[in-house]
């Protein structure tokens, strides 16, 4: 369940279609392809193939179906990767109609419509397709085991926990999509507490029965994989707390979309630094490092200018030509090198420094204090200190309020204090908006209280021993014990209890049976599922992806791990989300 | 009893192994303080085989235990050896401490870390999804369920497609027999018209006339009354708009200038371009008389467009594409070459004593080689110097010079590390013809200054200081040697090694490494 390995397969399909012996008479003159692709599948490909990937297999046009302008070359084979959408499709019936290439290999990434594909046959009176063929890749692969659709929050509901009718269609296509990409057909499951997911469920589980003869037609397996939908309103505290790993740092101060970074905001930078990518797949110190924190990061980064230096050093000494020679053979190598080295040292540069600016350090602890621990004084007082705190942005200030209302909202008396001071320090707005907060999410902090005393029960050697650790400076147990990460979110939870079989029987439902939640088959009597494919419905962030990354780690060989979302959200876009609901 | 019966061993609490002694149940992850009670565990909890008290667990009693369990037949487990065995996977050898685990599908032993995936299996031990028990098994067979570890499903429509296609078209294809052989009868009826008359005092009066019942009689044309709109593009015919009959699908179409809905077209034209047609009557003859008919649109398109289409396709390759084929033909060369002089290079540093043939193989594939490098440089030279037709080829201008130039960095410039053991004088010849070309290469486009030349340049003066450096100690041989003819040879190459390095370094300026 590697999800680089699915694209590389399709994206391998897609580049290496070769016209089929006997149709190609049309053009045999020129190996030269263009591609043309749609905004949807400008991500895709971009996110999963380099440029270099690209002219290595001879494409050296590449366009979009959208532009119009596009210069009639007779002599091209084109590949056209597009997305069915409607506009799409349009566009592409006009493309064949009066087609600008010789000849066309078209690749859906969803399925198509019957009457879709006789729109096409129609339009295209001089045939110059050749090929048709729909892959299933409607969705944005970020890491190896995390993805996103890249729908925004603002569009998913009609109001309050109501879908919008064509955002679920949406959703679904692209979940359906995602299976049959992993050749999978799963049991559905879902949060029994939200409507939005129970719904979604439903429209999937129709999806794949639709098709069950024809696409899903996998062969079953001994402990079917699941599909898990989980609401963003179940867990709202993990994105609103400040992230600390590499990557999701990236997405909350610099902001890193369709793996390019956007650096021109920095300060005096280097006019070749001002956009630079960022990809797991071909940046290998980025690959290696995106999970760490920021401590660890820094360490990281310093030892990789370190070796820099070394080889520079070692560069600079010409003399003889064995030196010549060597030089010569590593200096494609080196100039890489160099490149990134100046990018990851611009980027960490530009964290740190809004670290600084906008006092995250201080932020943070507080933050994560507030959201482990239990109703204390000290960690009140803190929070009472940072709202006076003329030089810390409001919206940070109102984030601890959300934060202190989702924990510890029971406590009256200092609820009603704590709206004193903002109504001082926060403009009218923000104030009216925390209560719009404490309206949504107090009905469900009750019953999320009495679901986490039962998990910290569970859970209280591990409480207490992080606890110990974070107070003795966390330098022995480096990994999630430090001051800034003791929040663990709800998914990591949840696949623990997936992992030792005991997920709490109210918590999920499975789609299809309904009565077997009380059927007796003991979950002792089954070994624990052992792919999981999560996707949360409101955004998921890049912590949590961190989580399942590690999680993925440590169950190697015995369970495999997916996690995605409605889109991935930073601790500003699920405020602004809720505000706009 | 499941993981296994296989322990020969009396007693566990003496485990002295401490980093072992605790076992995960591979169902439920539970943990356990030693391998017996995780039998336990297993035959009682996940019902794996018979219940059994722990405190009767079965002392040396393998044989016994290993055949039915549970309608299990046990036969391919493999029997634990003291001593011998060893782990199938870390190849560890098996003690008690390790943990000692059959894998149910395979039979192979395995230490406890390396056996602890779960699968189900029919009595037989087969893999059965659906009737199974749970059983434990090792990771490559759980990895060689059919289905795990699958993926990329797609689906392919072009067949569809194509069947979908051929009945929407062949309507199509009727109404263009049609009117192509209305086009026909039309043509050949005017030019036999005008040859009648030709020369006649009534000609221009008489053409015109046996023309329009003509017309006619090849389609009907439609009513005037019919229509008060232009059939094509519905506008309201007036005194303005007039309206016209298309000759040879005889529909009411406006002569609009904006939507071209209908034109008079010469037919010397129209059999021009469809000179396909089984005309009987040459046009030669025509050229001089000027005679057009009026075609609506949509039969100019039904009948004309695929026909230009099809021309365009068979025009030959813009002066651009063609030279993009034959960089790619190259490249394909370069890489072929460059394969099997590694296969011959591998198959020498192997046997010391490089036999003749291998040598002059290798020698002639060099030569090649870099015939084939001097041609790629100069196709590339010729790509930028090409003035592109439109946007489109510009672009792809600009992609194949990136091409080429990822392609030097990871193929050529990996070429001089190729180990040379070839006498000099065979090794020099074609190596001082490839100085000169690149150098050529070099001096022709010393006026362009970009940074990614400068690298180039950068990169081409290391080859020549290489060069120079090969052939001063082809020179101190030669002098040992006494080749004093030689040695004038050498020196001349020399020599203009060095001119070149001070071009270039010229040009370079301080952007040199020096």
């Amino acid at each position: 369940m590697n999800l680089f390995k699915v694209s590389d397969y399709y994206i391998g399909r897609i580049l290496n279609s070769q016209p089929k012996s006997g149709s190609g008479s049309v053009v045999e003159q020129s190996r030269i392809r263009a591609l043309l692709l749609d905004k949807d599948t400008t991500t895709t490909i971009s996110m999963c193939a380099t440029q270099s990937d690209l002219l290595n297999h001879e494409i050296y046009l590449v366009d979009t179906i959208e532009n119009q302008n596009r210069d009639t070359m007779r002599h091209l084979r084109c590949l056209v990767y597009v997305n069915p959408s409607e506009e799409t499709i349009q566009a592409l019936l006009k493309e064949l109609q009066n087609p600008k290439y010789g000849e066309y290999y078209i690749f859906f990434s969803n399925m198509l419509t019957k009457s879709q594909l006789e729109r096409l046959a129609e339009a295209d009176d001089l045939e110059v397709v050749s090929q048709v063929e729909e892959i299933f890749q409607d969705y944005h692969i970020l890491n190896e085991d995390f993805y996103s659709l890249d729908i925004p929050i603002e569009r998913l509901f009609q109001s309050h926990d109501v879908w919008d009718e064509s955002v679920l269609t949406e959703c679904t296509k692209c979940i359906t999509s995602l299976l049959l990409s992993l050749k999978v057909r799963p049991e559905i499951k879902f949060e029994s507490n939200s409507k939005l997911c129970s719904k979604l469920a439903r429209e999937i589980n129709y999806e794949i029965e639709q098709n069950e003869k024809t696409l899903f037609d996998f062969p079953s397996m001994d402990s079917p994989p699941l599909l898990v939908l989980l609401d963003r309103k179940n867990d709202p505290l993990t994105p609103l707390l400040q992230p600390w790993t590499y990557q999701s740092m990236l997405n909350e101060y610099i902001g890193i979309k369709r793996n390019i970074v956007d650096l021109s905001g920095i300060p005096d930078i280097d006019r070749n630094l001002q956009t630079v990518t960022l990809s797991p797949k071909q940046d290998s110190f980025f690959h290696d490092t995106m999970y760490l924190n920021f401590g660890e990061l820094g360490d990281r980064v310093k030892q990789y200018v370190t070796n820099y230096k070394d080889k520079t050093h070692s560069n600079s000494k010409i003399d003889s030509i064995e030196d010549i020679k060597n030089f010569i053979e590593k200096y494609p190598e080196f100039r890489k090198l160099s490149g990134s080295v100046a990018k990851h040292m611009a980027i960490v540069g530009e964290l740190d420094r809004q670290l600084q600016l906008r006092n995250i350090w201080q932020l943070s602890e507080v933050e994560q204090n507030l959201a482990v621990h239990k109703d204390n004084q000290q960690d009140y007082r803190d929070m009472l200190d940072l709202f006076r705190e003329p030089k810390l942005d409001p919206k940070y200030k109102l984030k601890l309020a959300c934060i202190y209302l989702l924990k510890h909202g029971g406590n009256d008396a200092k609820v009603t204090e704590m709206f004193q001071i903002l109504g001082q320090e926060l403009p009218v707005d923000d104030v009216n908006f925390l209560h719009k907060f404490k309206r949504i999410f107090s009905s469900k902090s009750n019953e999320h209280d009495n679901q986490g005393h039962q998990l910290e029960r569970d859970d209280l050697l591990s409480e207490l021993a992080r606890k110990f650790n974070s107070k003795m400076g966390s330098k022995s147990h480096p990994e999630t014990d430090n001051v800034y990460m003791q929040h663990v979110p709800e998914i990591s939870t949840l696949l623990t209890q997936f992992s030792k079989n005991k997920v709490p029987r109210d918590r999920l439902r499975t789609i299809g049976n309904d009565q077997a939640v009380t059927s007796p088959s003991s979950p002792t009597s089954s070994p624990p599922p052992q792919d999981i494919i999560l996707f949360v419905v409101g955004g998921v962030t890049f912590e949590e992806a961190r989580f399942v990354h590690q999680f993925n780690e440590t169950m190697k060989n015995r369970m495999r791990v997916i996690l995605g979302g409605t889109s991935v959200i930073s601790t500003n876009d699920y405020i602004e989300s809720i505000r706009n609901t | 009893m499941v993981a296994t019966g296989e322990q020969a061993s009396e007693d566990f609490h003496d485990s002295e192994n401490g980093e072992l002694s605790i076992f995960n149940c591979p169902v439920c992850s539970k943990e356990l303080s030693d391998l017996r009670r995780l039998n336990y565990h297993l035959d009682n909890d996940h019902s794996f085989g018979e219940p059994q008290e722990l405190a009767t667990h079965p002392v040396n009693k393998q044989v016994k235990g290993r055949h039915k369990r549970d309608g299990f037949v046990a036969g391919h487990l493999k029997a634990f050896e003291p001593g011998i065995s060893c782990c199938h996977e870390c190849g560890r050898l098996l003690r008690k401490g390790t943990g000692i685990v059959n894998c149910h599908k395979c039979g192979e032993l395995f230490c406890g870390a390396h056996c602890r995936n779960t699968i189900k299996l029919d009595s037989h031990g087969r893999y059965d999804p659906q009737k199974g028990r749970w059983y434990v098994c090792c990771y490559k067979c759980f990895g060689a369920r059919p289905g795990y570890n699958d993926y990329g499903s797609s689906r392919e429509l072009t067949e569809t497609l194509k069947s979908l296609r051929t009945m929407k078209n062949e309507d199509k294809q009727l109404r263009i027999i049609q009117l192509e052989n209305r086009l026909v009868r039309l043509l050949d009826g005017i030019i036999a018209i005008i040859r009648q008359y030709k020369g006649s005092l009534l000609e221009g009066f008489r053409v015109q006339k046996d023309i329009s019942k003509l017309e006619r009689t090849v389609t009907s044309w439609r009513d005037d009354n019919e229509a008060t709109h232009c059939n094509i593009c519905n506008q309201v015919f007036d005194i303005t708009l007039r309206r016209h009959h298309c000759r040879l699908c005889g529909n009411i179409v406006c002569d609009s200038r904006s939507t071209n809905c209908s034109n008079q077209v010469p037919i010397y034209n129209l059999m021009n371009a469809a000179n396909d047609l089984p005309f009987t009557e040459a046009t030669q003859e025509l050229v001089s008389d000027n005679v057009s008919i009026r075609l609506c649109s949509e039969c100019i398109h039904n009948l004309f467009f695929q026909r230009k289409f099809k021309k365009e396709v068979r025009q030959p390759l813009s002066p651009l594409l063609s030279q993009c084929e034959s960089i790619s033909n190259t490249s394909r060369v370069i890489i072929q070459l460059t394969a099997s002089l590694g296969d011959i290079e591998r198959i020498k540093s192997i046997s010391q004593a490089p036999e003749q043939f291998d040598v002059n193989e290798s020698n002639k594939l060099r030569a090649k080689l870099l015939r084939a490098v001097a041609s790629y440089h100069q196709s590339t030279k010729q790509i930028s110097m090409i003035k592109p037709k439109n946007n489109a080829e510009k672009k792809i201008q600009q992609s194949v010079r990136m091409a080429s130039s990822i392609f030097i960095d990871e193929k050529v410039l990996q070429l001089k590390s190729l180990p040379c053991i070839n006498p000099p004088q065979i090794y020099h010849a074609p190596e001082s013809q490839e100085v000169v070309k690149l150098s050529n290469f070099l001096a022709d486009n010393l006026s362009i200054k970009e940074i990614k030349e400068i690298k180039q340049f950068r990169e081409e003066l290391m080859v020549l200081k290489e060069q120079a450096f090969l052939v001063e100690t082809m020179i101190e041989n030669a002098k040992k040697q006494r080749n004093f003819e030689e040695i004038n040879i050498l020196n001349g190459n020399l020599q203009e090694l060095e001119s070149r390095m001070q071009t270039i370094q010229e040009y370079l300026g301080d952007q040199s490494f020096a």
